[in-house]
């Protein structure tokens, strides 16, 4: 490595050159340089981080894990949506997708969906949709079906929130009203729960999400 | 810290996105990076956002370790200082945290007494340090523990910024000469 090559390496690691760009092989030249800095944090004393720091770590890795989810499952509803209309709502989910904006129909109101697909395969669990002139929340329940001697338990995760709220367990009603707001950037979920629900009031294996969209 | 090896397995293992061989690492090796977040940032609001940032970063880049290439505690140490320097850049000047060490403790040259895990490479970095220039020494240092880019070092000393570059640069050319690697 020329000399020239091998500063800009320090550099990169001391900060005082940027680093994005590098090729493989500068990053592991800096990489190098970092190591060698590293013996200058060995003298540092350890302190012992605030109570409770580690649940902050975890929740922020559950939230931005939910987030990718979700952005995901967005991208897969807006396909559906396109899909919907193009192919005579041939399907049962995709029927009940497209009557929703009939449903609970107000001027100016701003509606929205959220399709709940499974991680696994992609196939629609429930569908939510929300009406802001109505003020009228609705759960219609798909495909999703837990595993014997268990309950489907859902999920609303408000934008912005770390934890998300149980709506309840999973109706045997085609179509049911719900007593949640919504608005843009909400995630749901599905979860597989004891009967009767979770014990902890928290997920206890989510295996559907999804993020809800406004539709025109 | 824990031993280099519990840490090299448990960083492997978090790799695999292993919850319980996180929640140890976590463990072993919290407070010698909020220390260093708490050094580098001088504010302990800032130094707490940082440790986060920094267990979200091993959460997701564990994988990208690589034991041939050096041990854990000190892969771990880099990301929280790299991370605590983009934390102090961001936030800009003016920033510091009330009754914080000065800028001359802060870039002096650790005593070798104070060696707490590095072992000989340590030694061999505070003795090779302790032989540069005073002037090209403490460029790098401001550089490692303030953060503080070509332009910041020009204006803390009034220096132009081309002799900066020029000093920075001889000093780590004798830095590197000196660790001999």
């Amino acid at each position: 490595m020329s000399k020239q090559r091998d500063l800009d390496a320090a550099e990169r690691a001391l900060g005082t050159l940027p680093k994005a760009g590098e090729t493989p092989r500068q990053k592991r030249n800096r990489e190098a340089w970092e190591r060698r800095f590293a013996g200058l944090l060995s003298p540092i004393k350890p302190v012992a981080p605030p109570e409770g720091m580690f649940g902050r770590i975890t929740e922020r890795l559950a939230h931005d894990d939910t987030r990718r989810r979700m952005h995901k499952a967005n991208a897969r509803a807006q396909r559906w949506q396109g899909f919907a209309l193009l192919s005579g709502m041939a399907a049962a989910g995709f029927a009940a997708l497209a009557f929703l904006p009939i449903l609970g129909k107000t001027k100016d109101a701003a509606r929205y969906v959220a399709v709940v697909s499974s991680d696994a395969d992609g196939t629609p669990g429930m569908v939510v949709k929300f009406d802001t002139g109505s003020g009228l929340a609705m759960v219609i329940p798909l495909g999703a079906q837990a595993p014997a001697g268990k309950a489907v338990q859902m999920w609303h995760l408000p934008e912005g929130a770390t934890k998300p709220i149980s709506i309840g367990l999973f109706p045997d009603d085609p179509i049911s009203h719900a007593s949640f707001s919504a608005g843009p950037g909400d995630i749901f979920a599905l979860s597989y729960e004891e009967e009767g629900g979770s014990p902890t009031g928290q997920p206890t294996d989510a295996r559907y999400h999804g993020q809800i969209v406004k539709v025109e | 810290m824990a031993s280099d090896e519990e840490l090299d397995e448990l960083l492997i293992a978090t790799a695999r996105h292993d919850r319980a061989a996180f929640r140890l690492l976590y463990d072993r090796t919290s407070p010698k990076l909020f220390g260093i977040a708490l050094k580098i940032c001088r504010n302990r609001a800032m130094a707490e956002d940082v440790l986060q940032d920094v267990f979200t970063e091993i959460w997701s880049k564990a994988g990208s370790f690589d034991r041939a290439r050096g041990q854990a505690g000190g892969w771990l140490s880099v990301i929280a200082r790299n991370r605590s320097i983009d934390a102090l850049r961001r936030q800009g000047s003016g920033f510091l945290g009330v009754g914080t060490g000065s800028e001359e403790e802060m870039i002096a040259v650790p005593d070798p007494a104070l060696a707490r895990d590095g072992g000989v490479e340590y030694l061999t970095l505070v003795d090779c340090l302790n032989q540069m220039e005073a002037r090209e020494r403490d460029l790098v240092l401001r550089a490692y523990y303030l953060g503080e880019t070509r332009e910041d070092m020009a204006r803390a000393i009034d220096a132009p910024v081309n002799t900066i570059k020029t000093w920075l640069r001889r000093g780590l050319i004798s830095l590197k000469a000196c660790l001999g690697d």
